[in-house]
């Protein structure tokens, strides 16, 4: 059995909101409207124990539900999960004494308490044993680099050393896996390479899963051995970086910059390159002794077409770019932006 | 193992506690207003018994000593919602309390039993001090506090005062959990401060209201938070009957708290099933 099952998963939102447009404030006396949202729909995926994946999609897709779900901190309306074997929403208490759970746009530490003294409250509230607290917390401390600020209250934090507590915080009971929503959000960068650093030693070194959203692509590329893309409340692709890169952005751009062979400017390709490109339907350009290609290389390799170039022109240099994982995310957000989890209104 | 199970609220407790008794500075402008707001209850008071005689179920000096404990203690009421209580209630973001390994209620009530104990000692101590040796020391006895009536008699006031506290702050629970379906909690606020500010014992002791109220002053649990202690201290409660109070007071806050926990547990379930 996996540690993470997830399967056929749904939640709706039911808001009831004020209408808006003509005659609303009227009619905002009478009747409230309402507003489902369906954040989640039929979303199953297992994880299994040691897994490090980055769980992404756009603004409103569905993530922070997801890992609330995972949390067992929302009820869905339909589906199944286990992770541990428990049931999140139904084993609560024993559920979440076993998870650590970070959520970057909120702080679980207490405002008014100094750092130290919200890590001896988690100590208490998690019931840990004294010298095996002091032993994690320590340890906790160094590598986060929490020693300087250990003694302020949490609200004075800066909010990379804030984040950094929280993390924390949420390792000190030595849970066996991690959620991670938006962890490094607002975050500059060595706030942000802090932070994946980390992430990635946890889960290199003493195995923690984790789960981890983001908008950043840095840290995608950074952190994650696998990837899960939902949009609008789907999940729309899953699996390795380079698999999902393969499958879905796989040209290769190619950048040749020639010199004519009886000087002036360079003429458009002609003969085997032309038919080459032609046949592969290679899209291309050519400004200023600078050719671009975007070559599929399963229709036409990288290397034939440097050699047809090469025939034709005096090549001076070449440059040849995968597309970046950020291409595919826009390609795939693009591709699958069904809208579906927009609210509707009804009455 | 019983040790166990109640560390988190235990430590909730202390935390809470602490981070009040940083508000020393707040502590003493209060000591200041309230005896103030003393000074003036028992002026009116004294007024009233020179007025209507003596047949009254209190001694002017018991009445007096009755509004000084009343201003020591204030803070013990529930006058004031939680703000941070109200604001999580509120955003839905209480969900996130629930990533925590703890009974909910349990954790809120241990805050506000510390919300309401430490801000009272940090005031009872001046105040008593006031109101038991500065005035008779200046010459007002007439207005000053009585010492208990026996050293016994303030020992079972503090624990009757402890359980009072136990009371007020299962009330205040109550009223934030309004907040899970009320919008705003203004409302909420007011008709709590009301019924808190009449039937506590904080405005007129509650000996003073005709027979006719007592009934129903008897069966309700607001006299428990400082009339319950004040009684006892004052010796106005027979020895006899202090076991039976104490129970009574023990009774209301069980019962107010569970009544607290089936709130939150609905509201809570709401935010959680609905996503807030
Ligand atoms: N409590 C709620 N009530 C009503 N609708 C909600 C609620 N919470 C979320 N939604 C809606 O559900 C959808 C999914 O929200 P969710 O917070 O899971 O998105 P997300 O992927 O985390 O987005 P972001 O990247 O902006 O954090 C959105 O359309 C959102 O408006
Ligand atoms: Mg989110």
């Amino acid at each position: 059995m996996a540690l993470i099952e997830v399967d056929s998963i749904c939640k709706r939102y039911v808001r009831r909101a004020r209408t808006t447009g003509r005659g609303a404030a009227l009619r905002g006396l009478f009747v409230r409207e309402k507003v489902v949202t369906d954040a989640l729909s039929d979303v199953s995926f297992t994880i299994e124990a040691g897994e490090l994946v980055g769980y992404i999609g756009p603004n409103g897709a569905g993530k922070s539900t997801t890992v609330k779900l995972l949390a067992g901190i929302l009820t869905p309306d339909s589906g199944t999960c286990r992770i541990n074997g428990l049931v999140p929403w139904e084993e609560r208490r024993e559920h979440v004494a076993r998870i650590g759970v970070v959520f970057g746009q909120r702080t679980q530490l207490w405002w008014d308490l100094p750092v130290i003294e919200s890590f001896d409250l988690l100590a208490d509230i998690y019931r840990l044993d004294r010298t095996h607290y002091e032993t994690t917390r320590d340890r906790l401390i160094d590598r986060l680099s929490i020693g300087p600020f250990l003694e302020q209250p949490v609200r004075q934090l800066s909010l990379g050393q804030r984040m950094r507590a929280d993390l924390a915080a949420s390792l000190l009971h030595r849970p066996r896996i991690l959620f991670l929503d938006e962890p490094t959000i607002g975050l500059d960068a060595p706030g942000k390479l802090a932070i994946r650093d980390f992430v990635r030693t946890i889960n290199a070194e003493e195995g923690v899963t984790v789960i981890l959203t983001t908008h950043d692509m840095d840290d995608i590329e950074a952190l994650s051995s696998r990837l899960m893309i939902i949009n609008s409340g789907r999940i729309v692709a899953d699996g390795a970086p380079s698999i999902l890169t393969d499958e879905l952005a796989r040209n290769r751009e190619v950048v040749v910059d020639v010199t004519p062979a009886h000087g002036g400017e360079a003429r458009p390709p002609e003969g085997t390159l032309a038919a080459a490109l032609e046949r592969s339907r290679t899209r291309w350009s050519l400004e200023g002794g600078r050719f671009r290609f975007d070559v599929d290389p399963t229709v036409l390799s990288v290397p034939e077409l440097i050699r047809l170039v090469g025939e034709q022109y005096t090549m001076r240099d070449i440059s040849i770019e995968t597309a970046p994982i950020e291409e595919v995310v826009r390609r795939i957000y693009a591709r699958t932006d069904g809208g579906a989890n927009a609210p509707t209104a009804s009455s | 193992m019983i040790r166990s199970a109640a560390r988190p609220y235990l430590a909730f407790f202390a935390a809470r506690f602490r981070s009040q008794l940083q508000y020393r500075a707040a502590a003493w402008a209060g000591v200041v207003t309230q005896i103030f707001f003393g000074l003036v209850s028992v002026m009116v008071l004294v007024a009233f018994y020179r007025a209507a005689g003596t047949d009254a179920p209190l001694t002017q000096s018991q009445s007096v000593s009755y509004v000084w404990l009343g201003q020591a203690l204030l803070l013990i009421l529930p006058f004031r919602l939680d703000p941070e209580l109200r604001e999580m209630i509120q955003t839905g973001d209480v969900a996130y309390e629930l990533a925590r390994p703890v009974f909910l209620p349990l954790s809120w009530f241990a805050r506000g039993v510390a919300d309401r104990v430490a801000p009272a000692l940090l005031r009872a101590l001046p105040q008593f001090a006031f109101s038991m040796l500065i005035l008779p020391w200046i010459g007002w006895e007439e207005i000053a506090l009585v010492p208990p009536a026996s050293a016994a008699a303030f020992g079972l006031f503090l624990v009757s005062a402890v359980l009072g506290s136990l009371v007020a702050a299962a009330i205040g629970l109550i009223a934030a959990a309004t907040l899970f379906w009320t919008i705003a909690g203004h409302g909420t606020s007011i008709l709590v401060q009301t019924i808190v500010w009449v039937l506590s014992g904080v405005s007129i002791p509650l000996p003073l209201y005709p027979e006719w109220f007592q009934p129903v002053i008897r069966a309700l649990p607001f006299r428990a938070m400082l009339d319950t202690p004040f009684q006892i201290y004052l010796g106005t409660t027979e020895a006899s009957a202090v076991g039976g109070e104490l129970l009574m007071q023990l009774f209301w806050a069980v019962g107010l708290f569970v009544l607290a926990w089936i709130l939150i547990g609905r509201g809570s379930r709401r935010v959680v099933v609905q996503g807030g």
